[in-house]
């Protein structure tokens, strides 16, 4: 065997892809040659150290990269697959606009503004009830109309401000986008990434979501009720739904008119606690219990989303301001509308989890009963008594069972008159046979 | 599971196309960084390859696995980025190939086998020597020490008959060898 011979079989063998044959061979030259031998080694010991190369991690923004281009080159395939028609209509277009070419910079540039004016201001009112969250909690707008109504607001109330905030913005912004434009267009550019990069404000501590339900038997139905509302309010929750009924199960005193109802309050999560040990202290707990969700997970994984969705709205945006053709100006604009839709989606998501995170609501039922002390009942421990009662026990079940058996006998009548009348036939015709029989 | 995804993914829906390469993601881009030799470039041309296979993912026929479609994907990408930057700096001097400057080492310095060095060192070294290997070379060497395929699937990947493949890897391992001796001896 020739030396170069060997080296093709020694890549076999450390590649574990050679058989028995070669490999006695192998081992045969391996014997006398010096030179292969060491040349074995060496390969041996370069396929370890390749082995031991290690394996690199994936960049961290990988994938958040990948899903922008992945999305873009979705985007570039659909759009080459717009309907002919609509390519011809756009045509027409092109060549109206080649025909009025002063008026494509115009259209071009009204078409940005428009875009720039009507986007970013979500991203500004996100930011805006985030800082507003930051100093106090979001429910303070509720607290503003607290004087007005005691309870009865619903959620709607932050989010009205929310509102007032985002047109606020809209109108800041309005008036930015055009000094953009007696500037010049590249300048809006950097003003649109920017703001879609400034959104560290998502929440990064854990989002649980607390509730509890309480159910209470009490002695004072209304004090205790302006109680809680007083307490709520003062802690800066709100009554989310109340509700109060009269019962009429007291048949003994009628006069006594006790109450029930049910009241769900909504109250800052770190006086939750508070609320409930304050709850229990009214009168009997007949059940509680308190349950806590960990959105947390959720919550991030729709954060990223929304950031994912925001870095390809800027490559769009930046895509938009070297689009030439009307056609794909068109196009991106359209999947721009559709990607801040889905990301207002998100975003309202995020919004409706972090109100309830902060605002933890509790569910109280209150039953108002006369004394908080248990009632015991006389108890008759005579023999007699027991007999009294006994003998009435059986004549009622005497009475009932007979009842029982009228019921029956009259619902199953037309079967019982059936049966009578065969069985009447027949004891007619036995009859005639036996005197036939006799006679 | 893989096939819901595939078919979801030719239908153009991106999520299942992630949901599909997100293991291969790895292994897609440490091919690509070791054909490529640095990270910025293994991560263009990874995501560059794992993009062109959602558009083409309709050709993609069941006959073979996926991740041996996907990966012959990356490599021809790696390749063709390669052979364009080659064409754009090399174009005056084609002669001067590194098959040629490396037979002039070798015969120079017919000495020490390379297990007389420290594992260390030969460590530190082996990285810029396989970016030294051709392009044809790396990619075999890769698939076969790195990623540890058979003969078989290596040549699946690479599209090459399994005689080829086994003759290439004679050359690149020998070649390889050599890089790094002269590489240890000149530093």
């Amino acid at each position: 065997m020739k030396c170069d011979d060997a080296r093709l079989l020694m890549n076999l063998a450390i590649d574990d892809e050679i058989n028995h044959e070669d490999l006695s061979q192998l081992n045969a030259h391996l014997d006398h040659c010096e030179q292969c031998t060491v040349e074995y080694e060496e390969l041996k010991y370069l396929k370890e150290l390749m082995g031991e190369m290690e394996m690199k991690e994936l960049p961290n923004d990988f994938e958040k990269e990948l899903h922008v281009r992945l999305l873009e080159a979705n985007f570039l395939n659909r759009r080459d697959k717009m309907p002919e028609q609509k390519t011809k209509m756009l045509g027409k277009l092109k060549d109206w606009v080649t025909g009025h070419g002063q008026y494509v910079v115009a259209a071009a540039a009204i078409a940005l503004i428009v875009l720039i004016s009507n986007n970013p201001i979500r991203l500004g009112g996100y930011k805006s009830a985030e800082s507003m969250d930051g100093q106090a909690p979001l429910f303070a707008a509720g607290k503003m109309e607290e004087n007005a109504s005691a309870y009865g607001m619903d959620a709607s109330a932050p989010q009205a401000a929310e509102m007032a905030t985002e047109t606020a913005d809209e109108r800041g912004i309005g008036g930015g986008a055009l000094d953009d434009k007696t500037t010049s267009a590249p300048q809006e550019k950097p003003s649109a990434s920017n703001r879609a990069i400034n959104n560290d404000s998502y929440r990064t501590d854990r989002m649980i979501i607390k509730s509890g339900n309480i159910n209470l038997e009490i002695v004072d139905y209304d004090g205790i009720l302006d109680d809680i509302k007083q307490n709520v309010i003062t802690w800066g929750g709100y009554i989310e739904n109340e509700s109060t009924s009269k019962s009429s199960y007291n048949a003994r005193n009628p006069q006594d008119d006790l109450k029930y109802g049910s009241v769900i309050v909504r109250i800052p999560n770190d006086k939750f606690e508070e609320m409930m040990s304050l709850l229990k202290s009214y009168g009997n707990v007949i059940y509680d219990n308190v349950y806590a969700q960990d959105v947390t997970k959720e919550y991030r994984d729709t954060a990223q989303e929304v950031e994912n969705l925001k870095l390809t709205e800027t490559r769009f945006r930046e895509l938009l301001l070297t689009a030439t053709d009307m056609e794909d100006v068109l196009a991106i604009e359209n999947e721009l509308t559709r990607i801040r839709s889905q990301i207002n989606q998100y975003e309202r998501r995020l919004k409706d989890w972090e109100v309830l995170v902060d605002l933890s609501s509790i569910s109280v039922e209150l039953n108002e009963v006369k004394s908080l002390e248990p009632v015991f009942e006389p108890i008759d421990d005579s023999l007699f008594g027991k007999a009294k009662s006994e003998l009435i026990k059986t004549i009622n079940n005497i009475r009932k069972w007979l009842e029982n058996i009228f019921i029956w006998v009259i619902a199953n009548s037309p079967i019982l008159v059936l049966i009578g009348i065969v069985a009447v036939i027949w004891r007619i015709r036995s009859n005639r046979k036996n005197k036939q029989m006799k006679s | 599971m893989e096939t819901k995804l595939l078919e979801r993914a030719i239908q153009g829906d991106v999520e299942s196309f992630e949901q599909l390469i997100k293991t291969y993601n790895r292994y897609a881009y440490n091919i690509a960084y070791r054909m490529m030799g640095n990270e910025e470039d293994a991560k263009d041309m990874s995501q560059e390859a794992l993009i062109k296979a959602y558009k083409s993912i309709k050709k993609f026929k069941m006959e073979s696995s996926f991740s041996t479609w996907l990966y012959r994907i990356v490599i021809n990408t790696c390749k063709d980025e390669l052979r364009k930057r080659k064409e754009a700096t090399y174009s005056l001097d084609e002669t001067f190939g590194e098959d040629d400057g490396l037979k002039h080492e070798m015969s120079d310095e017919q000495s020490d086998p390379i297990l007389i060095y420290e594992k260390a060192e030969l460590k530190a070294n082996i990285e810029s020597a396989l970016n030294r290997l051709s392009d044809d070379g790396k990619s075999v060497v890769v698939l076969k020490d790195i990623m540890g395929y058979s003969y078989d699937e290596i040549g699946e990947i690479l599209q090459i008959p399994i005689g080829t493949v086994r003759s290439r890897l004679n050359r690149s391992r020998l070649a390889l060898k050599e890089i790094l001796r002269v590489q240890i001896a000149e530093s």
